[in-house]
């Protein structure tokens, strides 16, 4: 059987998450200092050729952020940002939670691994308002950094200075969405705004900014300590490394686990116990709401951002949850298109309204009105296409993903 | 705490509201955060009114209507749902004499949906204030419901 590979999971469970002391004992900052000794171009070009791709879902090459980032002009004021997107609400997902609670530091030295190679000054670390343990520790964690000088003026008696702050989300999955986490983060309703201009030219405060998820921060020191061909090594491909699935549902042992890119969904069910009571497998939906459902014929694809991209399916966050025959496949994909219906913002009207219109879509097919069946799915795709054009930010392109997967791998069943 | 106090805690601007409006809310007895606080918030930040509206509003963990002391958010994302998170509720509605978006009479409890809140392995899942609730079942509800309801009472007894 396969064990996990713990990289950004590493001291979860064998340090206390409130000590500092504990996670320098544990080998902690050094691959900060490490970096420190560098130069920022040589800590970007060590996190371009790790080929780590961004962990929050979509799969950008953090690296190549990294590099934008650095190449925007500085504004008048000199200021750079970087910006952790803690908002975690994916449906299926809570390994950021998970980092927060068990290992805050960690991301804080990703953070300022990140933001020494930019040389931003300044950073924030947006958290979702309903991670009340994940904020506490989180803030206990920065006024250690502080305490501890990691943090502050002239760290470590170098000429960098990185000064970090919390910011809270308070109940908005847009929110998540990063030019949507940015207007938040400046005190607004969380409308997303047009791209471009990115982040990497105009983030917070229309300054340059970083953005990363949390786990994607929580890779940085590790890499930076063993090497880019180190974390190469692991992995496949295109998507080296590690990642952190959150499996929940049908299974004996859900939870969260750390395992190399490239894992099978199968070999990862076995890691969690296998189906619950020994059921069979029926589907799982890989990647939360904004996810695929897949059948067993998945269940040996080796799973990574492009090897699921080739048979229709999608890594995401790393959300999985598996589903044995006794569930209906049918509330699923109700439950998953009236999130959407509730999480759109309604700015525009395509996804304001087509979210609604599709969960009626779903009830009409479920009983069988207005139609074959078939036809009303391709028109549920029409209709899911349609808001994927036309809408102003990839929410609603959303609901499209769950729709045709659902086809593709279920068409019989529905 | 009065919302002045508060205020003077942060800086004057405005990426900081959100902060300021989540602590209002928390020290206001109903939960909530109101006209009055706004308009505070609103000159502290030199803004206007409206545009303090406009995100108090937005954002769901936000309320202006005066909620219970213990405010219930029901977790109805897709894996609570697929265990029987909706039985659960119903169960939890009954337990409460009210119905989602309720605040019960006596003013202990508000019920509002939420989505997945992060423990779907350890699904059904609610928090209650800062206080997450795993693994719910109609016998585990009425346990929760009924210890928070004896410890209101003798507080107010003693
Ligand atoms: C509707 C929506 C919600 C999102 N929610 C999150 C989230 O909760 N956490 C996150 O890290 N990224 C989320 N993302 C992805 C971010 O937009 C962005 O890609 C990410 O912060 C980039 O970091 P990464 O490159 O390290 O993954 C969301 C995207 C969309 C469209
Ligand atoms: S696509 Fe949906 S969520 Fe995005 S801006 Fe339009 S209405 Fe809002
Ligand atoms: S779906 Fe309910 S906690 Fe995640």
């Amino acid at each position: 059987m396969i064990q996990q590979t713990k990289i950004s999971l590493r001291n979860t469970g064998s340090i206390d998450p409130l000590s500092i002391d504990d996670y320098i004992a544990a080998g902690g900052f050094q691959a900060f200092e490490k970096a420190l000794r560098q130069d920022p171009g040589q800590v970007i070009s060590e996190l371009e050729s790790s080929g780590l791709r961004g962990r929050g879902g979509g799969g950008f090459p953090a690296g190549m952020k990294v590099k934008f980032t650095d190449k925007a002009d500085r504004p008048f004021d000199g200021m750079k940002y970087v910006v952790c997107n803690a908002d975690e609400g994916e449906p299926g997902t809570y390994k950021d939670r998970v980092i927060m609670e068990q290992d805050p530091h960690i991301m804080i030295e990703g953070m300022l691994i990140a933001a020494y190679a930019i040389q931003a000054q300044k950073g924030y670390i947006y958290i979702r308002g309903e991670y009340i343990d994940s904020i506490r520790k989180v803030e206990q964690a920065l006024k250690n950094s502080y305490d501890k000088g990691y943090l502050g003026k002239d760290i470590k008696g170098s000429d960098f200075s990185l000064d970090l702050e919390v910011r809270l989300g308070a109940g908005s999955y847009l929110c998540g969405e990063e030019l949507t986490l940015l207007e938040s983060l400046e005190g607004k309703r969380g409308y997303p705004r047009i791209k471009p201009p990115f982040p990497a030219n105009e983030g917070v405060f229309r300054k340059p900014t970083l953005i990363n998820n949390v786990e994607t921060f929580a890779l940085m020191p590790w890499i930076i300590s063993e090497g880019s061909e180190a974390f190469k090594a692991m992995g496949t491909e295109k998507s080296p490394g590690t990642k952190i699935f959150t499996i929940s549902g049908d299974i004996e042992k859900p939870g969260y686990y750390e395992v190399v890119m490239g894992t099978t969904l199968r070999e990862l069910i076995e890691l969690a116990g296998g189906m619950k009571d020994g059921a069979d497998f029926q589907a799982a939906i890989l990647g939360g709401a904004a996810g695929t459902f897949v059948n067993a014929s998945v269940l040996d694809t080796p799973m990574g951002f492009d090897t699921l991209k080739e048979v229709g399916a999608t890594l995401g966050s790393g959300a999985v949850m598996v589903m044995d025959p006794s569930r209906s496949l049918y509330d699923m994909m109700a439950s998953i298109l009236d999130f959407f219906a509730h999480e759109s913002c309604g700015k525009c009207v395509p996804c304001r309204v087509g979210t609604t219109l599709l969960v009626n879509m779903w009830k009409d097919v479920r009983q069988r009105r207005n139609g074959n069946r078939t036809e009303m799915l391709e028109k549920m795709e029409e209709e899911a296409e349609y808001m994927q054009e036309t809408s102003l930010c990839p929410l609603g392109g959303s609901p499209i993903i769950p729709i045709r997967s659902a086809v593709q791998y279920f068409k019989n069943e529905f | 705490m009065s919302t002045q106090e508060i205020l003077r805690k942060y800086l004057p601007q405005r990426d900081q509201m959100l902060l300021m409006l989540h602590e209002i809310q928390q020290h206001n007895p109903g939960n909530n955060i109101t006209p009055a606080d706004i308009r505070q918030v609103a000159e502290y930040l030199n803004t206007t009114s409206a545009s303090v509206y406009g995100v108090v509003r937005y954002y769901s963990m936000f309320s202006m209507a005066p909620r219970g002391k213990f405010v219930i958010r029901f977790c109805k994302s897709p894996l609570c749902r697929m265990v029987g998170a909706f039985n659960v509720l119903k169960s939890l509605e009954k337990e409460l004499s009210i119905h989602m978006g309720e605040t019960t009479s006596d003013m202990l409890f508000t019920l509002e949906p939420s989505e997945c809140l992060g423990h779907c392995d350890k699904a059904p899942v609610m928090m209650v204030n800062d206080q997450v609730y795993f693994h719910l079942d109609e016998a585990r509800l009425q346990e929760i419901i009924s210890q928070i309801r004896e410890q209101e009472l003798k507080k107010q007894q003693s």
